[in-house]
């Protein structure tokens, strides 16, 4: 009678999702780092704006052509806008502006899309274009100004703190913050303040003193890359990512964890055994950009509890090992790109998640 | 009631979109065209045993069971058989339908219900009644009944009646209209029920803490309160309802030596039809909501109304729906064609505006774990996924595809919109027939 009763019936189910979709996660990853961001520009000026601008454009500029030719319609869903924001992050202040456009280029168009693109990644492509920044241009991203608040220090020249600390350390011994301070690091006077209030209201209740020079780290009124700056907004925002399960926890606390403790016992350099300062190293370099936003990218880092947790112990012990040992000043993204490679190990060697599967294999259906 | 017991591992919590209790139960207009497929049952379609232009009474037989998984279907209405039709099949394929216009009288509709001293009749005279009157299991997967109780070499030791009250899931209601519409005939059903068991305990599995049924569970007229029955109250989470979840959600860390039967509440108000009103199952409670329905209600319907009957008598739609679901978003079918009718299986039909279902395009997995901490039967779908994708079946399966329930809770967190359930079922299929499946049991 009705000729449409043919194939009716779509099987589809389920009909109804989350809310979530890959580009919603990959926007509230990318909220959350704005804060940071319109602190940075607050801090440097305009200038942060053009160079984040530009390694954001290029990356999706890369992005929009390889998914034309390889596979259509994945400019949209954030993820290279990420990566274009994250490697915007990691350069300094006065960047030439050649340097983020060519390592989102390369982020984008070898790292990312040489295995297929998203769901394909062997790195995190943000981090791999981090590294062949600093491999290829290492003078043009160790150089630094100073931010706002620090009046009276040579702008070019100026160091980061952990940069300081390496040639400051060289044959003293002590706590980080008295030897940068020996070595004419420069406390600005927001911090003396602030760490003056603070001790009078809160702390002298509690019989504890903070030194001066923490503040500075935390709000990152210090020289350093552009997204690392704002300590305590990385720290809000990935509280709203764990929150909102976007970043698994596992990772973060154990690469905190791990990496505190090393710190705690062998110090970022100058400290003496068993007492490092553990804040210091907390506050300083890209750690918590890193950990909380590079590290956790879902993509490049493994799935069952185990393989995080042993994989964000991983992170934060290489993160230490460079910053220790390491040639530069600064290891972390090389850090994450080298536990990123052994992810596919950890995913399947791991044996709690296999046997939890083949018990349920052997059981059949289950009614 | 001092624990509220749930399954152990996955599944998901949402807010209930079911209509609040003391929604009215509306009767649906009977239908004046009523189209009835000859497969509303988990097996082989019903053997058609009348013809085109025959007259039939209501409730008369129209198709008799043939074989196992078959059940017997009898007409909803009185009437004039106008035509055979083929309509799209729920399990696939199509399937052939009786097109019934009405006519002549009805036999009981407006009459008061005689009740049958079923108190006299042997197990197996209740067992045979169920198989007559073509009850089938209302949990979805449209088992006849008869063969989920029958024990014809009495190999089934002791065993636990778990009378399920749970709903199929978030938006469906009709298990709450039936517990409040009927709940003396569920009472008398769970005695039945009993009667044809023996069930060494009978339990009722609650999840909302205002069911009529946890202070009052069983029969109380005096003189009458038979075997005993307990209310337990189970906290509400998808997908529950599930046996193994179920049993799970009820026994808690121990597991149970006693087999345990699973029936829902519909189901036990169809046996009370069947034996105590000797009624053969031609009527449902039916959930006609989702957000692009006016004024979404719950109707008591005859099977064989068309679904746009149903949505017609809730005031139609107040905007443009996305899809129409059959048996709720999480499981169910969609369907293009609003003369659909309804079947013996159906629970729900769903509205539902894109609002709600929040579509987007696929994008590649993100490995965000979301799907294994979702699966209750502890699978990683991600995983089965890759290797449906790869083609490697064999390998999914023995990843455990094969305890994949279908339950949808992966697909429904999935950022990247992967089509996961519909790779579980599709590779099942083809696995199951390639005969390298492992796991599946009857
Ligand atoms: S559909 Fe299958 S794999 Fe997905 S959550 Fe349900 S049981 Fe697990
Ligand atoms: S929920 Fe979807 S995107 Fe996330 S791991 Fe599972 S399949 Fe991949």
């Amino acid at each position: 009678m009705k000729s449409n009763r043919q194939g009716v019936l779509v099987s589809a189910a389920p009909f109804i999702h989350v809310r979530e979709s890959t580009a919603s996660l990959m926007l509230l990853i990318i909220t959350c780092l704005l804060p940071s961001l319109a602190w940075s520009v607050f801090l440097f000026g305009s200038d942060v704006l053009v160079i984040v601008g530009v390694s954001v454009a290029s990356a999706m500029a890369a992005e929009a052509g390889l998914s034309l030719v390889r596979r259509p319609g994945t400019l949209m869903d954030g993820t290279a806008l990420l990566t274009g924001l994250l490697i915007g992050f990691s350069m300094p202040p006065s960047v030439p502006l050649y340097i983020p456009i060519l390592s989102s280029v390369f982020a984008i168009a070898v790292v990312k899309w040489s295995f297929g693109g998203l769901g394909a990644n062997w790195m995190n492509p943000a981090m791999a274009g981090v590294v062949f920044s600093h491999v290829n241009w290492p003078g043009a991203l160790n150089s630094w100004k100073a931010p706002r608040f620090l009046t009276g220090v040579d702008g070019v020249s100026s160091v980061t703190p952990l940069g300081l600390l390496r040639s400051a350390s060289e044959n003293v011994e002590g706590p980080p913050m008295d030897l940068l301070r020996e070595a004419g690091y420069r406390i600005s006077s927001l911090d003396k303040a602030l760490t003056a209030r603070l001790n009078e209201g809160i702390l002298s209740g509690l019989g504890a003193r903070l030194p001066e020079g923490y503040v500075d780290l935390a709000l990152g009124i210090r020289p350093g890359s552009l997204g690392e700056m704002a300590g305590l907004f990385l720290l809000a925002g990935s509280i709203i990512l764990v929150a909102r399960r976007v970043v698994r926890w596992e990772i973060p606390a154990a690469c905190a964890l791990v990496f505190g403790i090393l710190v705690r016992l062998f110090g970022t350099g100058s400290e003496p055994l068993f007492s490092g300062d553990v804040l210091f190293a907390f506050f300083t370099g890209s750690f918590l950009l890193v950990t909380f936003f590079c590290a956790t990218d879902p993509s490049t880092s493994p799935m069952s509890r185990p393989g995080l947790l042993l994989y964000g112990s991983g992170v934060g012990a290489l993160i230490f090992l460079f910053r220790r040992y390491g040639a530069g000043s600064e290891g972390s993204a090389y850090a994450v790109i080298i536990m990123n490679c052994l992810v596919s190990l950890l995913d399947s060697a791991l044996p709690a998640a296999r046997s939890r599967r083949r018990s349920v294999a052997s059981q059949g259906v289950g009614n | 009631m001092t624990v509220i017991r749930t399954f152990k591992y996955g599944g998901i919590t949402i807010p209930p979109k079911r209509l609040p209790i003391e929604y009215p139960v509306m009767t649906a207009f009977l239908p004046t065209d009523a189209l009835i497929p000859l497969r509303q049952h988990s097996g082989a379609p019903a053997r058609r045993v009348v013809e085109v232009g025959e007259s039939i009474r209501e409730g008369q037989l129209v198709g008799k069971a043939a074989g196992a998984g078959s059940s017997n279907i009898h007409s909803p209405i009185p009437g004039i058989v106008t035509s055979i039709q083929r309509l799209p099949d729920l399990q696939g394929g199509q399937v052939e339908a009786l097109a019934v216009a009405l006519e002549g009288s009805f036999d009981r509709l407006g009459r008061k219900p005689e009740t049958f001293p079923w108190k006299g009749m042997s197990k197996h005279q209740i067992l045979r009644t169920i198989a007559d009157k073509g009850v089938v299991e209302d949990d979805g997967s449209g088992t006849p009944l008869f063969e989920r109780l029958h024990d014809p070499k009495g190999t089934r030791g002791a065993c636990v009646l778990v009378i399920s009250c749970l709903e199929s899931d978030p938006w469906n209601s009709s298990g709450l209209a039936i517990l409040k519409e009927r709940g003396e005939a569920i009472r008398e059903g769970i005695a039945i029920l009993q009667r044809g068991l023996s069930p060494v305990r009978t339990l009722i599995a609650v999840d909302d803490p205002e069911s009529p049924f946890l202070d009052r569970p069983a029969r109380t007229e005096p003189g009458d309160e038979g075997p005993s029955v307990e209310a337990v109250l189970l906290e509400p989470r998808y997908p529950q309802d599930l046996p193994a979840l179920l049993k799970e959600a009820l026994s808690g860390k121990k597991a149970p030596s006693e087999e345990m039967i699973v029936l829902t509440v519909g189901t036990v108000a169809s046996v009370y039809d069947a034996v105590a009103l000797n009624r053969p199952q031609i009527e449902r409670y039916i959930t006609v909501t989702g957000d692009a329905v006016k004024t979404p209600g719950i109707l008591r319907a005859r099977i064989g109304t068309s679904i746009g009957e149903l949505l017609e008598e809730c005031g139609g739609f107040s905007s443009a729906p996305e899809c129409i679901v059959l048996n709720g978003p999480f499981r169910g079918s969609a369907v293009a064609d609003l003369d659909f009718p309804i079947l013996k299986t159906t629970k729900s039909v769903v509205a539902l505006t894109s609002a709600e279902t929040h579509r987007h395009r696929t994008t590649a997995c993100l490995r965000c774990g979301r799907c294994i901490l979702a699966c209750p039967m502890r699978l990683d779908p991600s995983r089965l996924f890759k290797c449906i994708v790869r083609r490697q079946v064999a390998e999914a399966v023995s990843e455990g595809l094969g305890a994949c329930t279908e339950c949808g809770s992966c697909a429904y967190l999935c950022p990247a919109r992967l089509p996961l359930v519909q790779a579980f079922s599709l590779a099942r299929k083809g696995a199951f027939k390639a005969g390298a499946a492992g796991g599946k049991t009857a």
